[in-house]
């Protein structure tokens, strides 16, 4: 996913795997869920992070 | 003379130690308060009252033969239904956990046991700290939420059923209900209280929060819980200061850094009117108030706290939702569900946008004495299908930064307002010293009308 990640392509590909995970009878539950995470992971991706910065698994 | 359930901790150890008031009358005092509020409330889920009785007892046998044993000998203290309990049920609000019964204190817990204080109880969770709401009731009106997740704590406190109690916050679980039940809610640096036995939401944001009801109880309460834990891998390696003499150096009027940007427009007007009244009173009263801009890194934090959020706790639930994911609530579920999906990739780098924002808020928070922003965006929804949206925690909860909220007000609906102080990282007594001047300039000084 690159810098200019749009949600719609991301709420596809979390569905697909929803589907994969859970069938599709919940993914189809998860739907308002799907579309917010899409738009999260969308929000992170776009987001400029600086190269030398670490993940913060404590802090 | 006030009743002994209506004693703040500073008071009630302070009488326990000079010999005027028992422990056992004490515990009496709340355990018949739990008898008589908590058919309406539901706050409490599991209370061994001979175990209270017992300890009590024993407490004031302590103070006749050898003085007190610590800051807060004989005085009882909540806990939130996530802190493992030797020997005690800890459910959790949980199917998946309605029979775990831990055999080993956290180490939040030991740490009270060994200042003196007795458990009064177990109070009421949401559903693995997570947002589907609890069974409780908020005591300023019972058709409100009292907010989530640490629910039965924030309620217990306001009620007067205990003078203090262990919350915690993955998003904004302490200072929320806090706020909408007209208390005081304290959530410190990351790692500032162990997190050792405390069944977790996310390993990376939770906070053990404290409840009472005056900012001093607060301090006093960090006191007791704080310090470095080998058990947990978060712990943090910092000395811990004396809270209380930081109180005492910083209760005096503050330079307070007021952030409109985002706050404002999130905000209802009553809300935002209510904070800018404050922020007046507080100038007023000697605080320099300026305003302070956001940094950029703030645009992306509540995505980036949420996918962290869902996968840590996708990781802990992993095992039991495979096997059992109808017995979890339907948002808990819905939020490990998504937390089992999002690509690895993003959840790193939500945790180095985190590692980034950490610093600019930290930046920010540096310019002033502390930040302060109004608690919640609205009063406790008259809604008890939800508990209530922590917008404005998150920030500081991603961040790891301490905050505190402290009740100034009532909304039009007479249901409790306040305004939330921030600090940088390791200075909870900057912020609590601010807390307490603001408390006592503006501060409500009241508790719900049918329950204080």
């Amino acid at each position: 996913m690159s810098q200019n990640a749009k949600a719609e392509p991301i709420y596809s590909e979390l569905r697909r795997r929803a589907v994969a995970e859970f069938g599709e009878e919940r993914a189809a539950e998860l739907e308002d869920f799907l579309r917010t995470t899409a738009q999260q992971v969308a929000d992170v991706e776009n987001a400029t992070v600086h190269p030398d910065s670490e993940p913060l698994i404590h802090g | 003379m006030a009743e002994p359930y209506e004693l703040s901790v500073v008071d009630a150890a302070a009488q326990i130690r000079e010999g005027s008031l028992s422990p056992v009358a004490l515990a009496e005092s709340l355990l018949a308060r739990v008898d008589a509020l908590d058919g309406d409330l539901q706050a409490w889920v599991t209370i061994d009252r001979e175990a209270v009785l017992n300890t009590a007892r024993q407490r004031e046998a302590e103070v006749r033969q050898g003085g007190p044993l610590g800051l807060i000998h004989g005085v009882p203290v909540g806990l939130k239904d996530i802190f493992y309990t030797a020997g005690m049920l800890t459910a959790c609000g949980s199917r998946v956990y309605a029979d775990f019964v831990p055999d080993f204190d956290a180490t939040s817990v030991a740490k009270i046991k060994a200042a003196g204080g007795i458990v009064l109880g177990k109070a009421v969770t949401t559903e693995f700290a997570t947002s589907d709401p609890s069974p409780t009731h908020n005591p300023w009106n019972l058709e409100h939420t009292p907010g989530g997740s640490s629910s039965g704590s924030s309620a217990a406190v306001a009620a007067r059923m205990v003078p203090a109690a262990l919350g915690s916050q993955t998003g904004g679980s302490t200072c929320r209900p806090a706020a909408y039940n007209g208390i005081v809610g304290l959530k410190p640096t990351y790692g500032r209280i162990s997190r050792y036995g405390v069944v977790p939401v996310s390993w990376s944001l939770d906070h053990v929060g404290i409840l009472t009801r005056t900012v001093a109880d607060a301090a006093l309460m960090l006191a007791v819980l704080s310090g470095e834990d080998d058990n947990d891998p978060g712990s943090l390696r910092h000395p811990v200061p004396d809270f209380s003499a930081q109180l005492a150096e910083t209760n005096r009027p503050p330079r307070i850094g007021l952030v409109r940007q985002y706050y404002q427009d999130y905000a209802t007007p009553e809300i935002w009117a209510h904070t800018e009244s404050v922020a007046n009173t507080l100038a007023e009263a000697g605080a320099d108030v300026v305003e302070l801009p956001l940094p950029e890194s703030f645009a992306q934090v509540h995505s980036f706290q949420r996918i962290v959020m869902n996968v840590d706790c996708a990781g802990f639930h992993e095992a039991n939702h495979r096997i059992r994911a109808a017995d979890y609530g339907p948002r808990v579920r819905a939020g490990i569900e998504m937390g089992l999906i999002i690509p690895p990739a993003t959840y790193l780098k939500a945790q180095r946008l985190r590692r980034q924002f950490r610093a600019d808020m930290g930046e920010m928070a540096a310019r002033v004495d502390v930040v302060m922003t109004p608690a919640t965006p609205a009063p406790a929804p008259k809604d008890l299908n939800t508990t209530g949206d922590a917008a404005f925690q998150v920030p500081w909860t991603a961040a790891g930064l301490p905050t505190v909220t402290v009740p100034t007000g009532l909304s039009d609906l007479g249901m409790p307002m306040a305004v939330q102080f921030g600090g940088p990282w390791a200075e909870e007594g900057r912020v609590l010293g601010a807390a307490q001047w603001c408390e006592r300039v503006a501060g409500l000084n009241q508790g719900p009308p049918n329950y204080s």
